[in-house]
């Protein structure tokens, strides 16, 4: 297996060397700007990978596959609500987002906050709840990537973690990060190419889709059922149509994302590209994940990488490796990049705006990160998506009200912003704590919900003092 | 309070019938017990209506509105 490794290094390498050489071509706009939002000159099919790429993380490619193997179908159908999400996004904010940054220079999501509420404490109190998930969702994306080396290298998780860590560390360091869009849609291209290869691999091996599902049948006909025989209600799938749907609009990186493109012509072309690639991702990776059950595999967060490793050739496998770690890279690549901007953009130059050393406090904070992160996951969690999802839900219940309300309603109320922001994730985290149910939906439903109604009293509160 | 436009409002119209076509084909009919079931490419009917031809469905939708509706020129 290690031929197999030796390719994947090799496809790191490659990766990281014309990303340095793209963004060597990068216009010199300041470190602060080209690192943060890519100088805003996004084109429109890297846009497109950008937000197919970023969506598809760890928890997608690796976790979505292992729950599919564990639920069935009903969980293949519960990823494919993400199909309309692009659209969705650009659709309600990504726009607003963009033309709004364009006419106040925001770079950074903390820039837009404050242009629409002028609060430095609210952008403070935000970068914190903002570092918090973000570390928690990098941690995630460690994880899968222990899991994968775990498999081909035959170490302990541990040791996979910190050597996967430590890989990605380098990795950035070395300018990996710097063209992000270009990474982004070279690694897009990858996930597609390696998920076609894997799903005509299965086929091969597998004696055709009827052979496997009638063998899954005879396994678990539970697995076939849209609900999972039950195990998954109607109304717990349908959630996610909030989860990774609506409540995405409350995602800090999404937002971060729309910032960067050039123009509206640009914007519609991504959307629809966009669309079809991660559809097409989204489709066949969780598709597999449930085909492995006939392959015998187990159900956990090894089952890609395990699947690839007893299907592909060794030098096959290495290159399809490229496919779940370009999952991981371009989404660690853009909320590194979020986490960084949060610390360096909301608190510091805003505590003490004369700092020099930028360029070095923002690596040492992205070590320190990692650091963090890989803390949080030295005990693998059980299924990676659920950890994925608390992030996602905790992100979510922090922003939705304060960018759906600034950017739609003519004046935008600090108070409320502030109140939603604290209501929406501490009730959040209640629930959580107290592991109360919210009528079966995830419980991002109740953070959102929270969060519209802390913004809606803010508002009140402000309309009677004036 | 709130200002909407078109984009907006075809954003979450077309969403929202993404989301029936999905919900109708998984949960709204009733496709009886797993022994029942018909199969399209190797795939249990609700599954390919929903999620397979429920692509096609989403790309048409999408590709419509952002063709015909969405805004062409930059502020």
């Amino acid at each position: 297996m290690s031929l197999t490794l030796c390719i994947l290094l090799l496809y790191l390498m490659s990766s990281a060397t014309l990303s340095m050489l793209f963004a060597r071509k990068q216009s010199n706009k300041g470190f602060l700007l080209n690192y943060f939002a890519g100088s805003r000159s996004v084109g429109g099919i890297m846009l497109a990978f950008t937000m197919a790429t970023t969506y598809t993380s760890a928890s997608s490619f690796l976790g979505g596959p292992a729950l599919a193997a564990h639920y069935g179908l009903s969980w293949v159908l519960l990823a494919c609500v993400q199909y309309s999400v692009i659209f969705l996004i650009m659709g309600v904010i990504g726009k607003k987002i963009a033309q709004s940054a364009r006419q106040t220079g925001a770079i950074s999501l903390g820039d837009f906050v404050y242009s629409k509420y002028k609060s430095h404490g609210l952008v403070v109190t935000l970068a914190l709840f903002q570092i918090l998930f973000f570390s928690i969702y990098i941690a995630v994306n460690l994880a899968g990537g222990a899991q994968v080396f775990k498999t081909f290298l035959n170490l302990d998780y541990v040791h996979s973690l910190l050597i996967f860590s430590l890989t990605i560390g380098i990795y950035a360091f070395f300018g990996g990060f710097k063209a992000i869009a270009f990474n982004n849609t070279l690694q897009g291209f990858v996930m597609v190419l390696g998920c076609f290869f894997l799903l005509v691999a299965l086929l091969n091996n597998g004696g055709g889709m009827s052979t496997i599902v009638q063998n899954i049948k005879t396994l678990n006909s539970n697995l076939l059922h849209p609900t999972s025989g039950g195990n998954l209600s109607q109304t717990f799938i349908s959630s996610f149509w909030i989860l990774v749907g609506l409540g995405l609009l409350g995602l800090p990186t999404t937002a971060a994302i729309a910032m960067g493109f050039k123009s509206n012509h640009e914007a519609n072309k991504s959307i629809i590209l966009g669309t079809i690639v991660l559809g097409l991702i989204t489709l066949i990776i969780h598709l597999i994940g449930f085909m492995g059950v006939s392959f015998g595999e187990k159900a956990n967060d090894g089952i890609i990488a395990s699947l690839a490793k007893n299907n592909f050739s060794p030098v096959l496998a290495g290159i399809f490796l490229g496919a779940p770690t370009g999952a991981i890279l371009s989404t660690v690549d853009t909320i590194l990049i979020g986490c960084s901007a949060a610390f360096i953009k909301d608190i510091l130059l805003r505590a003490r705006p004369q700092t020099k050393q930028i360029k070095f406090i923002t690596i040492a904070f992205n070590f320190f990160i990692f650091g963090v992160a890989s803390f949080i996951v030295l005990n693998p969690p059980s299924f990676l998506v659920w950890l994925n999802l608390f992030s996602i839900g905790g992100q979510e219940s922090a922003y939705f009200a304060l960018i759906i309300f600034g950017l739609w309603t003519k004046k935008p109320s600090t108070l409320g912003a502030y109140l939603s922001a604290i209501l929406g994730v501490g009730i959040y985290l209640l629930f959580y704590w107290k592991e109360w149910s919210f009528f079966g939906a995830h419980l991002s439903v109740v953070g959102i919900l929270s969060s519209i109604a802390g913004y809606a009293m803010g508002l009140g509160i402000e309309k009677l003092n004036s | 309070m709130f200002k909407t436009n078109m984009e907006l409002m075809i954003t979450l119209l077309t969403y929202s019938l993404n989301f029936a076509w999905w919900f109708f084909f998984a949960f709204g009919v009733n496709w009886g017990e797993v022994e029942t079931y018909s199969y399209i490419w190797g795939l249990p009917e609700w599954f390919f209506y929903s999620c397979i031809a429920g692509f096609g469905f989403c790309i048409f939708t999408i590709g419509v509105s952002v063709v015909f509706f969405f805004e062409k020129e930059t502020q």
